[in-house]
């Protein structure tokens, strides 16, 4: 996290002294959610793949 | 006559540029078959909306007396345009019926046969979350996130994230996710070879068609539902349109129904669709730097889903005995068929007896879904 703040207040150096709006600290604060979105994709994704293979064999054994 | 001649003289030169771009949208749609089922609506309605004084989005000054006897003045909004985007667009109606429409269309036998295709459905959504990460640099939290949702490859996600969350650049989300969309073949595929090796390219995946039931595709679409709705609340819309399409598809018995919704609907829908986002299409609400600059994320979007799904297959083949080529997680996006046509064209040219297109199409059903999912956890977090 260090780094990567060190590195986006890098990025920002130039650009701030233009006077462009540009936050990357803002970035920051939405890692946590971002990280959080992608798993919560995987963990769903992970139930509808079990539910899919349980009414697979339930179904296919049933025909 | 000097009425006239004063109409003429309320054009700016973003009028004049708002034409342009929406001349252009219609040039791409026709000249070069860029998604013009949309493209080409939304181009019209973009000359529409930037004429000044059109009636299609003028607003009417209402005056009222009020109690105490004094004059009120009121702002009511008036034209076809308004009309069409408040009783389509601004409640997210078109975006779903449009959903039942794709939902009939989708085929989720090749994902049936094959379930575990879903993840790369998932990994692909990363360019979203990413592109959140980065656009909040730039935009507030609710216009990053709507931003992000470019990466669905998915228009009417877009446009229904987008529009649930409040944000205004829903014309410029909207004409992103639309143009990235047609323009997959040339975005995905030098992504691909960069994070490819020509052996890992060369991976042959024989297919098993297996036996999918009935039955088993009757209860996919009502279990998703179920499933997602109960973790999402926010997704029941967005994901149970799209399986109430397949159901209809599925059951065996609304034949004429699946056929209504695959072509009627969904063409009727498209064409309001598209000439009724135009409404935000305005020279005040497009002519921005943020414009260029969500045009940019948008790529970034495309980009690191395609990176996602081919980078996420390398990390299975560290543990898998049997090898996936690559390639196919590329297909992860949801730019349905296209993606997977487009991984499976390029299995062929590097091995003309290499056969993708049934296990790439299943992961390309599979971010179908999968970006649906990732609209909702989106709205989830913000709407409301």
């Amino acid at each position: 996290m260090y780094l990567l703040n060190m590195f986006l207040n890098l990025l920002s150096a130039p650009v701030v002294e233009k006077g462009m709006q540009w936050h990357p600290e803002k970035a920051l604060d939405v890692l946590p959610k971002a990280g959080i979105g992608m798993l919560v994709i995987f963990v769903i994704i992970t139930v509808i793949i079990l539910a899919t293979l349980a009414i697979n064999k339930i179904f296919s054994k049933k025909k | 006559m000097e009425i006239l001649w004063e109409n003429l003289l309320q054009f700016d030169w973003k009028d004049a540029v708002m034409l342009l771009i929406g001349g252009l949208l219609i040039f791409l749609a026709i000249k070069k078959e860029m998604e013009p089922t949309l493209l080409l609506p939304m181009g019209f309605g973009t000359l529409l909306v930037n004429i000044p004084g059109a009636d299609v989005i003028a607003e009417k000054i209402v005056h009222l007396i009020g109690i105490g006897g004094e004059n009120i003045e009121m702002v009511e909004e008036g034209g076809a345009l308004t009309t069409l985007y408040n009783a389509g667009i601004a409640n997210e109606l078109f975006p779903l019926l449009l959903f039942i429409g794709i939902g009939a269309m989708i085929d989720f036998g090749p994902l049936l046969s094959n379930p575990k295709l879903m993840l790369f459905g998932a990994a692909a959504q990363f360019g979203i979350f990413f592109t959140f990460f980065m656009a909040r640099m730039f935009f507030p939290e609710i216009d990053a996130a709507s931003i992000a949702i470019i990466g669905a490859a998915d228009g009417p996600t877009s446009i229904a994230v987008a529009n649930t969350l409040g944000s205004e650049y829903v014309g410029a989300i909207t004409v992103a996710a639309y143009s990235y969309m047609a323009l997959v073949p040339i975005i995905q595929p030098p992504v691909i070879k960069l994070l490819t090796t020509k052996k890992e390219r060369l991976i042959r995946m024989p297919y098993e068609q297996k036996n999918v039931s009935k039955l088993t595709r009757i209860m996919f679409p009502i279990i998703i539902t179920v499933v997602v709705s109960a973790i999402i609340p926010q997704a029941t819309g967005l994901i149970g349109f799209l399986m109430f399409g397949n159901l209809i598809r599925e059951c065996g018995v609304l034949d004429s129904l699946s056929e209504t919704a695959q072509k009627v609907l969904a063409n009727l829908i498209t064409i309001f669709l598209g000439i009724s986002v135009a409404f935000n299409m305005t020279a005040d609400k497009f002519l921005k730097p943020d414009t260029l600059l969500i045009m940019g994320l948008g790529l970034v979007a495309f980009i690191v889903d395609t990176a996602g799904g081919v980078l996420f297959a390398k990390f299975l083949n560290l543990f898998l005995k049997q090898k996936i080529n690559p390639m196919i997680g590329a297909a992860g996006i949801s730019a349905f068929p296209m993606s997977g046509r487009i991984v499976h064209k390029m299995g062929l040219k590097e091995d003309p007896q290499n056969f993708l297109l049934m296990h790439s199409i299943g992961v390309n059903v599979s971010g179908q879904i999968a970006s649906v999912i990732a609209g909702g956890i989106i709205l989830n977090f913000f709407a409301g």
